[in-house]
């Protein structure tokens, strides 16, 4: 029994060596590619655009972007809720409530699986960034607004 | 020393409030390790690392670490059990031997090259690095001790070694805690991490200060 902790020892110390070469071989390499950081982005590119394309579906003349968008929204429903509601007032002519708060700010609702007790919850999305469509859309919005008063 | 019926009860609930969630939690993250054994890359914790599981040497470190976690923390729950010891001593020396060889041999040595890769900041890879030379060394003075016949000292390495192996446990349980209180999930590992760390350190040391009337003797025998 007393071999087993030099032979344990041994082995310790080798796979501290082996971890040290390891890192050493293979950090920068991941830290380029992004270690943890392609599945944030496989899972931005696959969750619904999130809810700052909101503005895009409120805005009359994003039609196009908003069926776009609407194909890839994969929110559920409490969240798609807003959208449509906003996109019914706007056709109706009402103006945009401007003090709804932004639903990209919302934390997101996840369900934790209990029995995936062992398993780390999926990363919180980050906030994605607007692109320019959707800038351009968002001036849109409020030069239509801003005629409207 | 007499007890009263009072105190046999006090300690028998005691006994039962702290147990009953140990062996649950326990089972239950075994049996949530045992999905990953067909090998499938389609779980989160995976695709998380999926670039750090194309080096083959991580990947086999990963599914033996896990299978060795798995036997540690099903062995180590007949250990405590005063009524095995007595009645069953080859159970309870059977199960610390494959404790003991999982952990030396596999589980520590596993468990240290993968905290170099370990997420978040150099801190936690740290961290992961201490916890594996903390579990290795307890463990090994376990060993030691026990073939010295020095059976308090014996009992004191392993306590101080299980709750380096109940780090797995009890991280997952402030993990989620912290979830369900909202917090971001990198500022919920990390904290989950080192409360789990240093509180299973802090607590297995203070069961051992007032078990033992010789505190500090209990590092040096």
């Amino acid at each position: 029994m007393k071999s087993i902790i030099i032979l344990s020892t041994l082995l310790f110390v080798t796979a501290s060596f082996m971890g040290i070469g390891s890192y050493i071989r293979y950090n920068n390499t991941l830290q380029e590619k992004g270690l943890y950081a392609p599945l944030q982005k496989e899972q931005t590119e696959n969750t619904e655009p999130p809810q700052t394309n909101e503005s895009t579906l409120s805005a009359p003349n994003s039609s196009d972007i908003a069926e776009k968008s609407e194909q890839t929204d994969n929110h559920s429903v409490q969240q798609q809720q807003p959208v449509r509601k906003k996109t019914i007032k706007h056709q109706s002519g009402q103006q945009a409530n401007e003090n709804v708060v932004h639903a990209a700010r919302k934390p997101r609702e996840r369900e934790i699986n209990f029995k995936e007790f062992s398993r780390a919850p999926l990363e919180d999305y980050p906030a994605p960034e607007i692109t320019e469509v959707e800038k351009k859309v968002e001036e849109d919005v409020v030069e239509i607004t801003e005629e409207n008063k | 020393m007499s007890s009263t019926p009072q105190k046999i009860t006090l300690s028998f609930f005691v006994k039962v409030l702290f147990w009953v969630p140990v062996i649950f939690f326990s089972s239950l993250l075994v049996y949530n390790t045992l999905p990953y054994f067909t090998f499938s890359k389609e779980y989160s914790f995976i695709q998380e690392r999926i670039l750090l599981f194309q080096i083959p040497f991580y990947s086999f470190c990963f599914y033996t670490h896990i299978a060795a976690g798995s036997f540690c923390i099903l062995s180590a729950l007949l250990q405590f059990s005063s009524y095995i010891l007595k009645k069953r001593k080859a159970i309870h020396v059977w199960s610390g031997r494959i404790y003991v060889f999982v952990v030396l041999l596999i589980g520590a040595p596993t468990g240290m090259f993968m905290a170099f890769f370990a997420k978040g900041s150099n801190m936690e890879r740290a961290l992961f690095m201490v916890m594996a030379l903390i579990w290795f060394y307890t463990t090994a003075r376990g060993l030691q001790t026990v073939l010295e016949k020095n059976i308090v000292a014996h009992k004191h390495w392993m306590m101080r070694s299980y709750a380096m192996a109940m780090t797995a446990v009890t991280f997952r349980v402030y993990h989620i805690f912290f979830y369900y209180i909202g917090w971001s999930h990198l500022e919920n590992y990390e904290i989950s991490l080192w409360i789990s760390v240093v509180g299973n350190i802090l607590f297995a040391e203070a069961f051992i200060f007032f078990k033992n009337k010789k505190y500090i003797q209990s590092f040096t025998s």
